[in-house]
């Protein structure tokens, strides 16, 4: 196969699940040039792109970790994560209740922003990328022994934060989305 | 019950509603305006690379930059199905060196060479003995300067078309990890070959790719000063580095890549001294003997050639410092297909020409 074509297979494959993961990670715009990026590198340093079809997905995830941390460290953008998601997606298509699920939303997305990065990624690529354990390890780039433990500690906090959040009495704090779910429950 | 099983059951129930972008969203995203626009900016781009696992084929040696640009070529053996030479101009290549090694009379197209440990070994004693050279106060910005030429293959409609990229680049590396890329491409030359002399007009080109990196995205690369001077434990770092990690190359093909990488930074002596051990180590390095390299300089070669005697990796390291000069690829015989007339032929070649410290990300060393 060609280079353009062995490219194209691979464009058509995996852009869609690289899009998806970077925009659960920073707003859709940059997301967008994530996605290229990480297809740039494909394009031009195909001898590392793993032989293994299987390893393919993480491998890419690996790389779009390198451009995010890139665009999130230089716009810190990551805080407006929450707001653009929320002009961006509709929840209502994913709930049965509307208010409810993006309440839900709020304190779940506000729990995890109080965990270390690291906790938060072995955290995503499980639940939001749906990769099993040792996937979701070659994607962070560590053992699947590792994994799992980080797996295993990350449940446990994001549940402690979980807990913090219900006890504390305060209301969720969903900065831009609470704006636009109280202005849609009015 | 698999415990992981309900570990990621339970994680995936607890956090899939707070999934901002589920998995029916974006769907054939690839085929949208943006996507499919993403798509044409990227391929017009140089391409690199070769394809199928196990082939040592044709690389861009760039710093430890995943966006670092490239080109492309055609591996060994690799496009022998699709390729033919008919119809193809012949290709421009640069002359291979003039290398001079007793008791081999043609040592750049040899294939069998003797073995390079105790060359590498008194390689790395002469880089040890070099001064530690530690950045000067104020000025822990490492700075190196290429010259690089790399032929690009394209093939369409069955034929084969190969024209000469040249460029120069200049790599600025933080010590804490950040890393800034300049790289400057001049146009394809399809009918002479560039001269290092001729590279270095680029420098006054505008820029056609600037690169920058914080120290996570250097990971694309490892860092010379996360390395291990026990050279065991700095073989297992090389091997497992990325963006090679997942490669099945044979393991000094593989070393000898990520050494050229390496040197994009300012690598110091300890640390070059301990490289050339581990090469040492490998018994499939070969001695090349003497050489003067495309800037003129002394230098001992060391070689890997890939087993079916196509494709040979050649490293130049300077006999009084024990430091890499440049490194060379070539092409011992067709691998098929390939519009060159002449073998060996040069297919790609860097020249390490400047290499120092300096104040910030911009400013070069003289």
């Amino acid at each position: 196969m060609d280079q353009e074509a062995w490219f194209t297979a691979l464009y058509q494959a995996y852009y869609d699940a690289v899009l998806r993961y970077a925009a659960r990670r920073i707003d859709p715009e940059t997301a967008r040039d994530v996605a290229s990026e990480t297809f740039l590198v494909v394009w031009r340093r195909r001898k590392a792109v793993p032989a293994d079809p299987a390893v393919i997905e993480p491998w890419l995830y690996k790389v779009a970790s390198y451009s995010l941390a890139n665009r999130k460290r230089s716009r810190q953008r990551a805080e407006q994560l929450t707001m653009h998601l929320a002009d961006t997606f509709d929840p209502a298509k994913h709930s049965g209740d509307h208010a409810d699920a993006i309440a839900e939303r709020a304190r779940l997305t506000q729990a995890l922003e109080r965990l270390s990065p690291q906790d938060q990624e072995i955290l995503r690529l499980i639940a939001w990328e749906e990769l099993d354990l040792a996937y979701a390890a070659a994607a962070m780039g560590c053992s699947r022994p590792t994994a799992a433990v980080r797996l295993h500690r990350a449940r446990r906090r994001m549940t402690q934060a979980l807990e913090a959040i219900d006890n504390s009495g305060a209301a969720v704090n969903i900065t831009g989305a609470s704006t636009k779910v109280a202005e849609e429950m009015r | 019950m698999n415990p992981f099983r309900t570990t990621i059951d339970h994680t995936r129930s607890l956090l899939g509603p707070a999934n901002p972008v589920p998995g029916d969203v974006l769907t054939d995203s690839w085929s949208d305006p943006e996507g499919q626009a993403a798509y044409q900016r990227i391929v017009s781009t140089p391409a690199q690379g070769t394809p199928a696992a196990g082939q040592p084929g044709r690389r861009r040696p760039l710093a430890a930059t995943v966006a670092a640009t490239t080109v492309v070529v055609v591996a060994a053996g690799l496009l022998t199905v699709w390729l033919r030479p008919s119809g193809a101009s012949p290709t421009a290549t640069a002359p291979p060196l003039r290398y001079t090694l007793t008791g081999v009379s043609r040592p750049a197209a040899a294939v069998a060479l003797p073995d390079a440990r105790s060359v590498l070994l008194r390689l790395a004693r002469v880089a040890a003995s070099q001064p530690a050279d530690p950045p000067p106060r104020g000025a822990d910005v490492g700075y190196v300067l290429t010259n690089e030429w790399f032929m690009s293959t394209a093939v369409a409609g069955g034929v084969a078309q190969s024209t000469i990229i040249p460029h120069v680049d200049q790599t600025w590396s933080r010590q804490g990890g950040a890393v800034r890329q300049v790289q400057r491409t001049g146009r394809p030359v399809a009918a002479a070959v560039s001269s290092p002399r001729a590279l270095s007009q680029l420098a006054g080109n505008a820029p056609s790719t600037v690169a920058t990196y914080p120290p996570a995205a250097a990971a694309a690369g490892p860092s010379v000063r996360g390395l291990s001077l026990n050279p065991a434990r700095l073989r297992a770092q090389l091997l497992h580095a990325f963006p090679y990690e997942h490669t099945d190359w044979p393991a000094s093909y593989h070393l000898i890549r990520i050494i050229t990488d390496l040197n994009h930074q300012v690598v110091p002596p300890a640390l070059e001294a301990t490289l050339w051990q581990v090469l040492a180590g490998q018994r499939d390095m070969q001695n090349m003997g003497t050489v003067t390299d495309r800037a003129g300089r002394p230098g001992d070669a060391v070689a890997f050639t890939d087993r079916q005697g196509v494709e040979r990796l050649v490293l130049i390291i300077s006999p009084s410092s024990g430091r890499l000069i440049g490194w060379e690829d070539m092409f011992l015989r067709n691998p098929g297909g390939l519009s060159i007339t002449t073998y060996p032929a040069v297919i790609g070649y860097v020249s390490f020409l400047t290499n120092g410290w300096t104040t910030n990300m911009t400013t070069p060393v003289s």
